[in-house]
């Protein structure tokens, strides 16, 4: 596991989105689709929920059990990782079941356009936060 | 029997004779349907000294044992041939309607030789044929065609037909039922158009049996639900085919620039949201298939208005948008719809001309060469006016109706450095630089460079899963060589069950595995197959396959990948990755029992099979 505990991926996965989304350019492609979606993950269990609805911001909530997202997506924190990193295939993924989609598919794959530059961001925001180590963890 | 018809049907155009032959279970026992079947009898119709336009050269045209039943996205059919364009073992299945029409006509298949005097079209129904005169057809495109013998047949009839490319021999002519569901590859429209055969159309309403019907119905519900929930469905459903364009161009898997740059940010513009956007005017559906991949377009105006019809595939999206710079998919569907009409493979086509491009633009070819035609990367009109005369074989349409392989011939071994053919078929859009085990599946692809000759792009990329299969699911990092043979080999063979006897989609039959995959035949046929029992005979048909590539000059060499699909890209996803296919050629013939010089299956693997008549033959 390359997350020790919930803490510990809020503050990378989650401080990751934060920062993609204080990044206004970016935030208005990505919520450009006006999707509420949660990320549901285990090992360790934690939930971030993106908030897209007004089309322009992300808004980021965590383990949130009040909005009601549009797609849930199921997965273990290390693979929701590997996919920021650019090391997953995502298809083989969704085929195998390690990432469970619940909701409309195609919503979900409309975001792939806009993913590219996101990889080396994910990248740069862990060595940022001293994390080098997870760039390089398989 | 249940499933076949039991029976297929034997034409000889220059006697105008018609037979109809009673086929044994055991015979369908062992060679399954589709092109299995299609390998042996053109195994038994073998004569050294055979061309792709004798007139002895048959025309298979074969369904499977679940076509024309409720089964998704199974009602196909191959042709198989000798290929005008490669010379070799040629075969291009398809989906639409024809299939499961020809089954209720009561026939599993259609063997066609002899050479017709003048124009004609074979009509089929229960139990009858007839050659009927074709002459006010000839001349006229796949959609004229179409509308006309539907109009004559009743619109119960269903049609499948070349258009001028098959008549005037372009050897990469395609046959099209419906005007957008075409048998595509290695030029099986010049064989019919050799044979001064226009169409085939088929006519009936006998069902098709299923031995467990009770079972089968159930079943059939629960494998119908796996439809509504799995997400390549969704996205198929959503998008089509060009539903992985995004991922295909993030992710180093598209092809661009005829093979030579990893990185195109204009490359977005052909996505499925501009697809939509842009072009997009409904969805078509094949036979009893809930999936409904098929787009229809339409450009309304601006110069390339394009009436309302058959969309670009993924494949076509990528040929003509990536390869030859061409970020605009308007012009991309105007382009589609003449080769729809005109009847030929756009891959063929899109790679042929990047190819001349590359040349061109490298200075191996100069504009002489090109009859005068600017043919730069990303210059429309100069790809505009070769797809129009392509089919008539005019101008700069003569010569890039050559294929890669002939105008390679004309320029001589600097061509060498930018030809993408293997055995003479044109790679298609899925770059092995991203995943090594496609450079196996391309190499050893028994028609030529193909993705869908066996079950190796499905699996490695990702989309098809077979749990029950263990090379299918561990085979490591995918710009490693290592595992990649043993995924190679029983992907080739399950997908000689799969994707070629029983002729599923390998879109709409995603959502399956073997499991099910093989109860589904069973449950129809009674045959009572275990998964080893396909698998067996998937082999089986491989090494026919391969025997016959073999028999026409197929050697070891051939096996390799053209120095442009192995050469590492400067930039891109798989900036600097290239695989090693002597590596994975020479752990591949082992498994295979392949001698590594003259690449013929051994004659002791060939024994093992019980391949007695074809080791004799490659062994005489």
């Amino acid at each position: 596991m390359f997350f020790k505990d919930a803490e510990e991926l809020k503050k990378v996965l989650g401080g990751f989105f934060e920062k993609a989304a204080a990044d206004k350019e970016f935030a208005k492609k990505f919520a450009k689709s006006k999707i509420l979606i949660r990320f549901n993950y285990s090992e360790p269990e934690f939930s971030i929920t993106l908030d897209m609805t007004d089309g322009e911001n992300i808004v980021i909530t965590y383990n949130d059990k009040e909005k009601k997202p549009e797609v849930d997506m199921d997965m273990k924190a290390d693979t929701a990782h590997k996919f920021w990193l650019g090391k997953l295939n995502l298809t083989m993924a969704i085929t195998r079941k390690l990432m469970v989609v619940r909701g409309p598919v195609p919503r979900v794959l409309a975001f792939i356009p806009v993913l590219k530059p996101t990889y080396q961001m994910y990248k740069d925001y862990l060595k940022e936060i001293g994390r080098e180590d997870l760039i390089e963890a398989e | 029997m249940f499933g076949y018809k039991g029976k297929i049907l034997y034409v000889d155009l220059s006697s105008k004779k018609v037979d109809f032959r009673e086929i044994p279970e055991s015979f369908y026992r062992e060679y399954l349907g589709g092109s299995g079947v299609a390998a042996k009898i053109f195994l038994d119709h073998y004569r050294e000294g055979l061309e792709a336009f004798s007139e002895d050269n048959p025309i298979i045209i074969m369904t499977g044992p679940m076509a024309g039943t409720p089964t998704p996205s199974v009602s196909r059919f191959t042709i198989s041939s000798l290929s005008p364009l490669t010379g070799i073992w040629g075969e291009s299945n398809c989906g639409g309607f024809f299939a499961a029409k020809l089954k209720f006509a009561g026939l599993d298949g259609i063997v066609i030789t002899g050479k017709s005097e003048r124009p004609v079209y074979l009509f089929v129904s229960s139990n009858s044929a007839e050659i009927r005169d074709a002459s006010k057809l000839w001349g006229l495109d796949t959609y004229e065609s179409e509308n006309i013998l539907r109009a004559e047949n009743g619109k119960d009839s269903e049609v499948i037909t070349i258009g001028p490319a098959g008549e005037n021999l372009v050897p990469f002519a395609s046959v099209v039922n419906r005007k957008g569901h075409l048998a595509g590859r290695t030029g099986m429209g010049a064989v019919f158009g050799n044979k001064l055969l226009k169409a085939v159309v088929a006519k009936g309403s006998e069902s098709v049996e299923i031995l467990r019907k009770d079972e089968y119905s159930s079943y059939l519900k629960e494998i119908l639900k796996n439809y509504k929930e799995n997400p390549t469905m969704a996205a198929l459903k959503d998008a089509g085919s060009n539903s992985s364009y995004d991922l295909s161009l993030q992710t180093g898997d598209l092809p661009m620039r005829n093979w030579s740059i990893g990185d195109w940010p204009e490359g977005e513009l052909l996505g499925a949201a501009y697809y939509k956007e842009k072009i997009l005017a409904g969805v078509e559906t094949c036979y009893a298939c809930p999936v409904a991949c098929k787009r229809v377009v339409e450009v309304k105006d601006g110069p390339y208005k394009t009436e309302k019809g058959p969309g670009p595939e993924f494949e076509t999206v990528a040929e003509f948008g990536a390869m030859l710079q061409i970020p605009d998919l308007e012009f991309i569907a105007h382009v589609n719809s003449i080769a729809n009409k005109m009847g030929f493979d756009t891959i063929t086509a899109g790679s042929t001309i990047a190819f001349l491009m590359d040349m061109y633009e490298n200075g191996v070819i100069n504009k002489d060469f090109l009859l005068g035609v600017d043919l730069r990367f990303g210059n429309k009109e100069a790809v505009l006016e070769v797809v129009k005369n392509v089919a008539y074989k005019k101008g700069i349409g003569e010569l890039v109706s050559l294929g890669s392989k002939g105008i390679a011939e004309k320029v001589g071994e600097k061509a060498n450095d930018f030809v993408t053919t293997i055995k003479g078929l044109e790679a298609p859009m899925h770059d092995p630089r991203g995943n090594f085990a496609l450079a196996l599946g391309y190499g050893l692809a028994v028609r030529g460079a193909c993705h869908v000759s066996s079950l190796v792009f499905p699996v490695s990329s990702g989309f098809m899963y077979f749990p029950e299969i263990p090379e299918l699911t561990d085979f490591g990092d995918p710009l490693s060589e290592d595992l990649k043979p043993q995924l190679v080999v029983k992907a080739e063979n399950f997908g000689m069950f799969f994707n070629h006897s029983a002729i599923w989609c390998i879109f709409g039959g995603a959502t399956l595995n073997a499991t099910q995959a093989v109860k589904l035949f069973n449950l129809v046929t009674g045959f009572d197959y275990s998964l080893e029992d396909v698998m067996k005979r998937g082999e089986r048909i491989w090494y026919i396959k391969r025997g016959i590539g073999n028999l026409f000059g197929v050697e070891a060499k051939d096996d390799r990948l053209p120095k442009k699909l192995k050469t590492p890209l400067p930039d891109g996803p798989t900036q600097g990755f290239a695989p090693d296919d002597e590596k994975l050629l020479k752990e591949y013939y082992e498994l295979r029992q392949i001698d590594p010089q003259t690449g013929k299956p051994t004659k002791e693997v060939l024994k093992s099979l019980g391949l007695w008549e074809l080791m004799k033959l490659l062994y005489k």
